[in-house]
């Protein structure tokens, strides 16, 4: 950079001093672009030079988001993968992230659950603001099985598992109090009844401020479960058909359920007709 | 959207080479930075306001965006998918330089929007690139040795590959 300064000052044509201006953007606006590329692509930026290196710009960002995609098993590059997640959370240590993003797509069941936990479990540490994870049905050898307390945040205010995932409830509550959108494209432990309602119901009765909620996949709920006073937005879509009978929400104002055929069964006393 | 009308309040902006342009009162409240101008003068502003960072070149891409923007928020039906159109004409239209140019005006005028949209232009033109094409767009120059660089590269070395190497 300097080098670029000293060459614009000797030889002084507009077009150089053109140039110059433009050499570099400021860091705040590179930071600003690097917050929308992969957080491998972000690293790639301690390549670039020396100083970029030192300045570990891309440890400074505060939204992580990883792809990983292949289809074939392979031990290496998932270690590889691993190891990098990792290194990201741990640079993140102490600091707070915005968003933590995974999206993992393979066919050889490369995924291992207790990385998956790690990984969460360093999200929260880091007082994410939102999770998001994304996993195909093949990737994991195993069923992931998570305990409804791992997902405990004061922070989050997002979470969206479309996971082939199990979540299983435990004696201690999960505590979710600035939690406003939770989307569950998963299923409980057992499938249906009691479980499904005790996660429900902890959810519900443990996210103070929720307003958006998204229920997706083998959720069979028989009774009544009392949603958060700020829930406005109720969407379902499952084998199972839910209604008032099963939420109730007083200040609801959009529902949908995919298996919904008779609309008159649905008595949500504030929801307007979409 | 209301308020546009023959009889609008007109603000003059004068760039670096002293072009003026004017602009809608409704069109300047976009550009925070000349908004806070008109807000910290006591009296009406009548004389043009100069803008001491921005070329004329930019900021006629810039009153271009904003207009064009203002108009398809003006007819909701088709707004998301014309505004979508023109967006992606208005990011290929430019070579990097312009772009980078782009993004520096945008940025000291304060258009919130339009640095959103030229940031993730940006993101996109260097998403799946070389370190080499990222150093050469943000002209940095490599001060390393091949075998520090190799060195660096292997310390992070998932994300520089990127790609199966089983």
């Amino acid at each position: 950079m300097r080098k670029s300064l000293k060459i614009a000052i000797d030889s002084s044509p507009n077009n150089d001093k053109e140039k110059d201006r433009l050499s570099n953007l400021p860091e705040d606006i590179v930071c600003q672009i690097l917050s929308h590329v992969d957080t491998s692509i972000a690293c790639r930026t301690s390549a670039l030079s020396k100083d970029w290196n030192r300045r570990s710009v891309w440890t400074m960002l505060p939204d992580l988001s990883f792809h990983y995609w292949s289809p074939l098993y392979s031990p290496y590059y998932y270690r590889g993968f691993n190891e990098f997640v990792n290194k990201a959370l741990d640079s993140r240590k102490g600091k707070h992230i915005r968003r933590f993003h995974l999206h993992f797509s393979s066919e050889g069941r490369s995924f291992r659950p207790s990385d998956f936990q790690k990984w969460i479990s360093g999200a929260i540490e880091c007082a994410a603001e939102e999770i998001n994870i994304e996993l195909n049905r093949d990737s994991c050898f195993h069923q992931i099985e998570l305990s409804l307390t791992d997902f405990s945040s004061a922070t989050l205010t997002t979470l969206k598992l479309y996971v082939h995932i199990s979540i299983f409830a435990t004696n201690s509550p999960v505590w979710l109090p600035k939690l406003k959108i939770l989307d569950l494209s998963t299923h409980p432990c057992q499938g249906c009844g009691m479980e499904a309602e005790r996660l429900v119901n902890s959810f519900l009765s443990n996210c103070p401020v929720l307003q958006e909620f998204y229920l997706n996949g083998e959720w069979n709920m028989m009774s009544i479960v009392r949603a958060p006073y700020t829930l406005k937005k109720l969407s379902h879509a499952s084998q199972f058909s839910l209604n008032s009978s099963v939420i109730e929400a007083a200040y609801l104002i959009f529902f949908k359920d995919s298996l919904m055929s008779n609309m008159n069964s649905i008595d949500f006393p504030s929801l307007i007709k979409m | 959207m209301s308020g546009i009308s023959d009889t609008e309040r007109m603000i003059t902006l004068k760039t670096v080479e002293g072009t003026l342009f004017d602009v809608k009162s409704s069109i300047a409240k976009d550009i925070k930075t000349v908004q806070a101008f008109i807000d910290d003068s006591d009296d009406d502003v009548t004389s043009p306001i100069p803008l001491p960072n921005v070329f004329t070149r930019e900021l006629s891409r810039i009153l271009d965006y904003l207009n064009n923007h203002h108009r398809f928020r003006s007819d909701i039906e088709k707004a998301d998918e014309e505004m979508a159109r023109y967006d992606a004409e208005f990011a290929k239209s430019m070579s990097h330089e312009e772009l980078k140019a782009l993004i520096l005006a945008a940025n000291y005028l304060n258009v919130k929007d339009l640095l959103e949209f030229l940031n993730q232009t940006v993101a996109d033109v260097i998403q799946n690139k070389s370190v080499e094409f990222v150093r050469n767009f943000f002209g940095i120059e490599n001060d390393y040795t091949p075998e520090e660089e190799e060195k660096l590269r292997n310390e992070n070395e998932w994300a520089f590959n990127g790609v199966e190497q089983d």
